[in-house]
């Protein structure tokens, strides 16, 4: 049986990547691989991390959302506005946004899947729409959050064996949707509709509600992003938390999954962000500024499309 | 309409933008008979397929399943009522291996309701070692495999399920001369269990031994219906070119 | 009863509703003073140069989201170079444009990756970069000629460009064989490619004009502002994709014109320009650019799939 096959069974290189990363920069610096600096990188990728596993599943079905900053930005500010001092408001603070995360993907998954439309525009206009929203709701002002209740605070920021929750919460996610695309009907059903739509169709599949699942899911992965932000500052400026597809879409890209469709996997993506966070970490230390950061991701999104398009095409 | 029918087409047209494909063609299939469809390229032989198999609507006239009108909205519809096709450009999904595409759109699960892909695998392969012995090697994307494989699965995954109306279309364009006779000898088993089989092809002489009625299609009209054991390969090739008008030869039903 | 429009009425009542809107305007204290035309000329004025350069990249079948990030960098450099003369700062800005449009034809057409990856990729380095150069703080250091080069009596500089770019684009596309070659790569690539057309060629051309067109509107609008800043055209690509739709270019290429795109931009600049008599906050701004491109390629979608492939 050959190697390089499945979708759920492609081989992407990530893996060695990042274990060859983490080599060099223990050599590099010794602190590196401190447990204290372990858990930093760890949860440096959390954030990014969860909204760039609902990319990989959106780009597995052939389609793209670019929508997700600002979901996470949304979340961010509304589960701040809800105060979550008690245990209702916690709750409230977490299920809302989550909610209307989902809310936003469906709609985004109605004007691709039901109408159509071009997904990457389409989610583009998205993201502005939500961002002026928020924006307008709370007239550009920061937001915060006086008393926060311990359990939603514990969510980014309490420990268990020196390493935050969210990683945790993280790392489950990635298996939870390694599982969900490799071993359910659902996640057969995406990988069809990335390979050949009109096939998957034909088929049997519900093409339209398969679709459209694959922007809630993104859509709700992404709000839960932002009340993990949430929980972690308690004040923010929401003007400053933006941005966030890019990077999780440099992550779905660099772990493998490829941008025509049916191709990649959770777990790769993971890996990816990894290799990210470990990067960033590396320029954080030797200073290197959020522009330079900017700069760097666009080159290894760059190279990542163009190594991973040169490879299919010589197999 | 045909008494005990399986499918009747009755006044089907179809209209692209411009295009009118097809022109109030009425066609019937019965249990145990194969109907082979010929004409040109371009006649409309796939449109009123996929019309059959609910890939698209017809701009007027009607579908109707054991007497019963019916609409479908989807292939999924079609498949409701034991209707399966092999489309001419074979509607496999390129990234996924032959078990996964085989399942498609009806995977088998475990009891906890995950993907069942050992028994999916032995089940495909079983079904496909019918058709041809010498494919073995089928957990790899069909992208990598050649044309005669693929049609393979098209082919296998039609008939492993619940079927009674077997649409074909163009079954051997891909395939050598021993699969070629091979799915001819599928034809003739599946034809004696009962199930009706919508055949088109371009291979007259094949329809010719396969067929028990012959339908030409021209322009989009039907233009004629042979009785398969009573014509011959000049008559059809003859109508397919110059497409004699029904009530001309009086091949009226 | 089927009703027949001549294609001009179309165009100015339905497709975009641009008369309409004038009208509605006219409610709006001050829309039709001539204070604020002027404002209205001088914002679409750089637009302007940014939907004549994405629609022809939209009719050979690409887009561009660098736009935004190019034209800030067309601003710093410009302000830049500007010691050494107007001359050479205005010719380090097409230069800076066309270089970064070479980049995203490359990508798109060597390294055949999809041309809205290839220019976010693009909108992202380029951003990055100028971000990096400026220490994310806007650059000064102007001289008189170029600020009058923002101004301009009575009708500002800027717009009369901008007209001349059209004018210039409109004859390249329906005049020149290089126009009708856009439109057949545009409409189908393998087909034109088959005809001996120099595919690649033309698409990188098409990238480069949208980047040189993007600095230069870069320049001018550092000139109306009097600073070159690294931060300005977030919004840039939407509103230009948004005045490229309404005005026919199609996201699958082959299709658009010049005349449809300057309706678009006024429709759009008119819109802006409304918002901003009646005070409504950049926010809500945001928010209705946003939501119309997302009808519109919605709107987009459900016209495709109606037509016949
Ligand atoms: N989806 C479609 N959209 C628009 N026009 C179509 C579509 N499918 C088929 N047509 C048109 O309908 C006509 C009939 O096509 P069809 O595919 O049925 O021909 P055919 O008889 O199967 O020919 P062949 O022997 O080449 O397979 C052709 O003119 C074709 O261009
Ligand atoms: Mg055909």
């Amino acid at each position: 049986m050959t190697a390089a096959s499945t979708p759920w069974r492609f081989v992407t290189p990530i893996w060695p990547v990042l274990l060859v990363l983490v080599i060099g920069a223990s050599l590099l610096s010794g602190p590196f691989l401190s447990p204290a600096n372990i858990a930093a990188v760890l949860q440096q990728g959390v954030i990014t991390g969860i909204v760039a596993l609902g990319m990989t599943i959106v780009l597995i079905g052939g389609q793209f959302d670019l929508s997700t900053g600002a979901t996470v930005m949304m979340a961010a500010v509304m589960a701040l506005l809800l105060n979550p001092a008690d245990g209702t408001s916690t709750a409230l603070a977490i299920l809302l946004p989550v909610a209307l995360g989902g809310m936003i993907g469906l709609v985004n998954g109605l004007a691709v899947y039901r109408a159509g439309a071009n997904s990457i525009v389409a989610t583009i206009g998205m993201q502005f729409l939500v961002i002026g929203a928020v924006l307008a709701l709370v007239s550009g002002q920061h937001v915060r959050a006086d008393n926060m209740s311990e359990i939603f605070v514990s969510l980014s920021r309490a420990r268990l064996l020196g390493i935050p929750y969210s990683v945790y919460i993280f790392l489950g996610l990635v298996i939870a949707l390694s599982v969900m695309m490799s071993s359910t009907v659902f996640g057969r059903h995406v990988y069809a509709l990335g390979g050949d739509i009109e096939a998957a169709r034909r088929a049997g599949v519900k093409v339209v509600r398969t679709g459209i699942a694959t922007y809630v899911i993104s859509g709700m992965l992404a709000a839960l992003a932002g009340v993990l932000i949430a929980s972690l500052v308690g004040n923010l400026d929401p003007t400053a938390i933006r941005g966030y597809e890019f990077p999780a879409l440099t992550a779905a890209v660099l772990g493998g999954t490829s941008l025509t469709g049916g191709v990649g996997r959770p777990a790769d993506t993971a890996a990816a962000i990894w290799v990210i966070a470990v990067i960033t970490n590396v320029m954080t230390i030797l200073n290197y500024q959020y522009p330079v950061q900017l700069l760097v991701q666009g080159v290894v999104l760059t190279a990542a499309v163009a190594f991973y398009s040169w490879q299919r095409a010589r197999s | 309409m045909t008494d005990g029918a399986l499918v009747d087409l009755v006044g089907i047209t179809k209209q692209f933008g411009g295009v009118r494909a097809l022109k109030g063609v009425d066609l019937s299939v019965r249990p145990g008979e194969v109907v082979a469809l010929v004409g040109h390229n371009g006649a409309g032989k796939s449109v009123l397929a996929q019309i059959l198999s609910g890939v698209f609507p017809p701009s007027s006239g009607e579908i109707r399943v054991g007497g019963k009108p019916v609409a479908f909205t989807s292939p999924s519809d079609a498949r409701l009522y034991a209707i399966e096709t092999i489309y001419q450009t074979l509607a496999l999904a390129d990234n996924l291996d032959a078990p996964a595409n085989f399942f498609l759109g009806r995977e088998l699960r475990t009891r906890f309701g995950f993907l069942d892909k050992k028994k999916m695998a032995e089940e495909a392969k079983k079904a496909l070692a019918d058709l041809n012995p010498n494919f073995t090697d089928i957990e790899r994307p069909v992208r990598q495999m050649s044309g005669g494989q693929r049609q393979a699965i098209a082919i296998a995954r039609a008939i492993h399920f619940q079927v009674q109306l077997l649409i074909m279309d163009e079954p051997t364009a891909a395939l050598g001369p021993h699969e070629t006779a091979q799915v001819g000898e599928l034809i003739k088993r599946l034809r004696a269990q009962g199930i009706g089989i919508l055949l088109i092809s371009h291979d007259v002489r094949d329809v010719l031994r396969l067929a028990d009625r012959i339908v030409v299609l021209k322009n989009g009209e039907l233009v004629g219906a042979l009785t398969a054991k009573d014509t011959n390969e000049d008559e059809v090739v003859d109508m397919i070119i110059r497409g004699r008008k029904l009530d001309a030869n009086g091949a009226v039903k | 009863m089927q009703v027949t429009l001549s294609p001009l009425t179309l165009r100015l009542f339905v497709k975009p509703p641009l008369i309409p809107l004038l009208l509605l305007a006219t409610f709006v204290d001050g829309f039709w003073s001539l204070g604020n035309l002027r404002t209205l000329a001088e914002s679409i004025s750089t637009d302007g140069l940014i939907v004549a350069g994405m629609t022809i990249v939209m009719i050979a079948g690409g887009f561009d989201l660098s736009v935004g990030a190019v034209m800030a960098m067309g601003g710093v450099t410009a302000v830049v170079l500007l010691p050494f003369g107007i001359v050479p700062a205005a010719l380090g800005a097409l230069i800076a444009g066309g270089i970064s449009g070479f980049l995203s034809g490359t990508l798109v057409t060597r390294l055949r990756i999809n041309p809205f990856i290839a220019t976010l990729a693009m909108m992202v380095m380029v951003r990055g970069a100028t971000l990096a150069y400026t220490d994310t703080r806007p650059v000064v250091g102007l001289d008189d000629t170029f600020l009058a080069l923002g101004q301009g009596d009575p009708l500002p500089y800027a717009f009369l460009i901008m007209i001349v770019v059209m004018l210039a684009a409109h004859v390249l596309l329906y005049h020149r064989p290089w126009g009708r070659h856009a439109y057949a790569v545009g409409a189908d690539e393998r087909a034109a490619q088959m005809t001996g057309l120099k595919v690649n060629r033309l698409k990188i051309e098409c990238y480069m004009l949208s980047g040189a067109l993007a600095a230069f509107a870069g320049l001018l609008l550092a000139a109306r502002l009097g600073t070159g800043s690294p931060i300005v055209g977030e919004m840039t690509p939407l509103t230009a994709a948004a005045a490229a739709l309404i005005g026919g270019a199609s996201l699958r290429g082959g299709e658009g014109s010049i005349m449809g795109a300057l309706c678009g931009l006024l429709f759009v600049g008119c819109l802006i320009n409304v918002m901003n008599l009646l005070g409504v906050p950049s926010y809500y701004q945001r928010m209705t650019i946003g939501g119309l491109l997302f009808a519109l390629v919605v709107v987009e979608g459900l016209l495709q799939r109606a037509r016949p492939r």
